[in-house]
């Protein structure tokens, strides 16, 4: 074990900066007026140019309102939560692995051991490896194998469910290395009717350019948005670093085996059986993020192909309608991809062919109708996400749009899921094969730009030259690490 | 240093431009006698004397050609460029301040006032010293800091009441700090620069109360010397009147063009995400965009006030808001180095554009055109002008010609007239109808002899 891990390093401590409900509140206000100003000129029949440009447009811009606007709701619901009870009860401590490197799970089993409490370590080994077995004999750990593989993940911790027996149950990916007072951080926040206590995934490889990126994301995640959706009772499970009622878990009949986001689909079964969520947002342990953009497609296609399936259950669910549009707003996020699908064809078609979406209308008008509305959204962000959330992370983000769009295609045709471990070390060499798609956009892009310049440099052309450039820079910065490789 | 400001030297000193409307009429109030002077600008004017009473003592020692009034300006210039190293090296320390000074020595718009016997190349000269010792000031605690820095918003207001705005700015920027520290030897030495200003603005505010008493109502004032290219406020303007800050005075056609680049804009609103957390950005982004914000709701009744030089001061603070951002766009070299070059590379575009392109609405070629009339003045020769504010120029270029403003001619026309006007300097008090309906009147007795261009000034003569 490397004294140099950064998972070992103390986590990070953020701190709420006072007044910030009162800014976002301010900043609602503000964007609430300039978003019906921004709408009610948008949707006039004589802006309609073409009118199949037009409906996309008004479908996107309406989607990322909604999107927005679910956004500022979720922030503005946070609570701070304090223990309502002593950290008590036995636990049992999964860490659920298939053929990671041993110095990835090293740590973290060594972490999982030091934890304070009444806990029992297991690790559960879907490898079947004896560098495993080893390792939770050294460690003093107990070793759980089973002789298939059938469910993955979900399948491996119901498995070790029915070997083990204590109050509570706790998962932490096998790259996540909880501190010491884990269990006394989140035990206290059980009540009666509590199913799950889930605290933030942080990643510690921030020299890493992708997982920096990626945990930027997660910082606005399971920042003001998780401490938003705890505000209104609606946390879900993240599959690590969370604490579960082992009768609730039971009582669902333990993860769901069919989906690749067993996480979620737990908590949604969890809610409907009328159990409680909670969220403690203290970094209580820090894992390994994606360090290629193999990895991250992959995760990121985990998590959108088990979101986007799971909207058509989310429309059935027997939810109060809070947690229901909580949930959804969870989900649709991975629809977003469509969304900037959009916004890039447009400046394709209209350099090609002329086509545009709106008509009878000037920049002039257009920038000051849509200007100030962007302007709040982006300043809400900023607010929000206290700089944590960068350029980089939206790059990274705005560059895996093809992944929705693949999801849904996915769904829509009900291709076989599979669960793809995440790879918690990552390949230094070019990946481009991995990006092809976004690379194909920019291709097409750059391809636009330079039609539409060899007929002219009217302002028109210019303007959606410049669109295509703007799409450009950041499908190519987020995918950059691809491109160059990782140093 | 001295090689940026070699370079900064070289690029303001040789111009085409002849003066122009205003910098005749500074030339002309600064022949003024000193007691005269001031009581001309308590009646007639709208400006503090700084600039004034500098360009007064400048005349009396270097004379009045073109080169010597446009000396104070030139020097303010090349000064420009370490002043902002050093603002910037105290904001974001060395790397961003030497991309500053090189930003500084390329500004096309910081070139263009060098070159400008107007007061707003010295405005940036004390607006860049308040920012800077205001920030020592919060950081360093010293009363010399808070004195400088009450003497510099003294001298801006000497030389422009429009930095008011940012004096304002700053004062709400100390107040922020009040908000946070609560530090009780900050708010003496806050109030001992108040103080200070105070007492260094007593005769400009004495001044003022002249100037406003002595004044038309504000809707009334015809600033003569709007900007050429835009008509009514919009967007448009605001797009516009950025990119000049940054890249300086161009045609019509080009600026549309320029202008038609703004979702760029939204790059950059990205691209500032995660990188906007420390307060000196937001002093400097304040600085540079809240009188500019004033302004333009201000010239939603006063059309002429919103234009980039009356919120100049704006201009080192974008530049060292951009010197910034490129030295911190990556935490490469090659990254940072190629958004320093395209930086630099299209400012140097920019400026090449300024200073040659013979389409830039800001030139008049009155130089020409006087020479010209000149030429054409014998003997009982009457030049009319118009609009009236022309005075100034004609009496500067050929101030032996018997002249009188167009709308104001004498009773008793002679047989030869010579007309120069230049029309698109539109005036509310004087629109170009009225002049081209004295034209006609007057070409009822005279024949149209001779007709001469000049850039956006025209020469008729008549017989």
């Amino acid at each position: 074990m490397s004294v140099s891990d950064a998972r070992l390093s103390p986590p990070k401590v953020t701190v709420e900066p006072k007044g910030m409900e009162l800014r976002i509140r301010l900043l609602a206000a503000a964007g609430l007026p300039l978003s019906f100003w921004y709408f009610a000129w948008l949707l006039q029949p004589q802006r309609v140019g073409h009118p199949v440009l037009y409906g996309l447009l008004v479908a996107a811009e309406l989607f990322n309102f909604v999107q927005a606007a679910g956004f500022l709701w979720t922030c503005l619901n946070t609570r701070s939560r304090d223990p309502v009870g002593p950290p008590v009860g036995s636990v049992d401590v999964f860490l659920p692995v298939y053929n990671e490197p041993v110095d990835v799970v090293e740590p973290a089993l060594a972490a999982a051991m030091l934890l304070r409490g009444d806990v029992r370590v297991a690790l559960l080994d879907d490898g079947h490896q004896p560098s495993m077995r080893n390792l939770a004999e050294r460690f003093g750990a107990r070793y759980i194998e089973r002789p298939t593989n059938e469910g993955a993940k979900a399948g491996n911790i119901n498995h070790a469910l029915g070997l083990t027996s204590a109050q509570f149950v706790t998962i932490f990916d096998c790259d996540h290395v909880p501190v010491p007072a884990f269990l006394e951080r989140t035990l206290g926040h059980f009540t009666e009717d509590t199913a799950l206590v889930q605290t933030p995934q942080s990643y510690a490889n921030v020299d890493n350019p992708v997982a920096e990126a990626a945990g930027a994301q997660q910082a606005l995640f399971f920042g003001p948005i998780a401490r938003g959706k705890d505000g209104m009772g609606a946390m879900f499970c993240c599959g690590t670093n969370v604490v579960l009622r082992r009768t609730a878990l039971e009582g669902a009949g333990g993860f769901p085996q069919h989906s690749v986001t067993e996480d979620f689909e737990l908590s949604i079964g969890l809610h409907e059986n009328g159990w409680k969520s909670a969220y403690v947002p203290e970094v209580l342990a820090q894992g390994l993020g994606p360090e290629d953009m193999g990895s991250y497609v992959s995760q990121q296609f985990r998590w959108a192909r088990g979101c986007v399936s799971s909207i058509p259950r989310l429309f059935k669910a027997r939810l109060p309608w809070r947690l229901k549009a909580q949930y959804l707003l969870s989900s649709m996020y991975f629809v977003t991809g469509w969304t900037l699908l959009i916004y890039i064809l447009f400046p394709i078609l209209r350099l090609t062919t002329g086509a545009q979406p709106l008509a009878m209308t000037t920049s002039n008008a257009f920038l000051v109708h849509f200007a100030p509305y962007f302007g709040i959204a982006m300043l809400v962000v900023a607010l929000v996400a206290r700089g944590e959330y960068t350029f980089e992370a939206f790059c990274l983000a705005a560059a895996s749009f093809w992944i929705h769009i693949w999801a849904t295609v996915a769904t829509i045709t009900r291709r076989a899921r599979s669960f793809n471990v995440t790879p918690k070390k990552g390949e230094s060499r070019r990946q481009p094969g991995a990006v092809w798609p976004a690379l194909l956009t920019v291709t097409a892009l750059a391809w636009s730009a330079g039609f539409g310049l060899s007929r002219g440099v009217s302002p028109a052309i210019l303007n959606n030259a410049a669109f295509a450039s703007v799409h450009m820079t950041v499908l190519l910065r987020g995918v950059w690490p691809a491109l160059r490789g990782i140093k | 240093m001295a090689g940026l400001m070699l370079i900064g030297l070289a690029l303001r000193l040789p111009t085409e431009r002849g003066l122009w409307l205003d910098e005749a009429i500074t030339v002309a109030q600064a022949r003024l006698p000193l007691a005269q002077l001031l009581a001309t600008l308590k009646s007639t004017d709208i400006h503090p004397p700084g600039y004034l009473l500098i360009q007064w003592l400048n005349v009396r020692i270097l004379g009045v050609s073109e080169l010597a009034v446009r000396f104070p300006s030139i020097i303010a210039g090349v000064a420009l460029i370490p002043v902002l190293y050093f603002a910037g090296r105290e904001l974001y320390g060395r790397r961003t301040a030497l991309m500053a000074a090189a930003l500084a020595t390329l500004a096309p718009l910081a070139v263009w006032y060098s070159q400008e016997a107007r007061m707003y190349a010295l405005l940036l000269l004390p607006s860049v010293g308040a920012v800077l010792y205001q920030v020592k000031a919060v950081r360093y605690g010293r009363t010399s800091d808070w004195i400088f820095y009450a003497l510099c918003s003294a001298s801006m207001l000497w030389i422009h009441y429009f930095a008011v705005l940012q004096v304002i700015t700053q004062q709400l920027a100390f107040g922020a700090v009040v908000w946070r520290t609560k530090r009780p030897s900050f708010l003496r030495k806050w109030a001992l620069s108040i103080a200070v200003t105070g007492v260094a603005l007593i005769p400009i505010v004495l001044l003022l109360r002249s100037q406003l008493a002595g004044s038309p109502q504000l809707d009334q004032i015809a600033l003569p010397s709007r900007s050429p290219t835009m008509t009514g406020l919009s967007v448009y303007s605001i797009l516009t009147n950025m990119t000049w800050a940054l890249w300086g005075y161009h045609s019509a056609r080009l600026m549309r063009q320029l202008v038609a680049l703004w979702p760029l804009m939204i790059l950059l609103s990205v691209f500032l995400l995660g990188r906007i957390r420390r307060p000196i950005t937001a002093l400097v982004l304040g600085i540079a965009l809240i009188p500019m914000a004033s302004l333009f709701f201000a010239g939603l009744k006063l059309r002429d006030l919103f234009e980039i030089r009356y919120f100049v001061v704006g201009v080192p603070m974008l530049i060292l808001f951009a010197a910034y951002l490129s030295t911190r766009a990556s935490s490469t070299r090659a990254s940072v180095g190629f958004a320093g070059l395209l930086l630099l590379g299209t400012m140097a575009l920019g400026l090449a554009d300024q200073q040659l392109n013979q389409g830039n609405p800001r030139l008049y070629d009155f130089r020409s055109a006087l020479i010209h009339v000149n030429e054409k003045a014998v003997g009982n020769t009457l030049v009319l002008y118009a609009p009236r504010y022309l005075d100034s120029v004609v009496e500067y270029y050929a101030p032996d010609v018997k002249s009188a403003p167009l709308d104001d001619p004498p009773e008793e026309m002679p047989d030869h007239v010579v007309i120069i006007t230049s029309l698109s300097l539109s005036d509310r008090l004087e629109p170009p109808a009225e002049s081209r309906a004295s034209i006609r009147q007057i070409t009822q007795s005279l024949h149209d002899v001779d007709r001469r261009s000049f850039r956006q000034v025209e020469v008729l003569e008549l017989k």
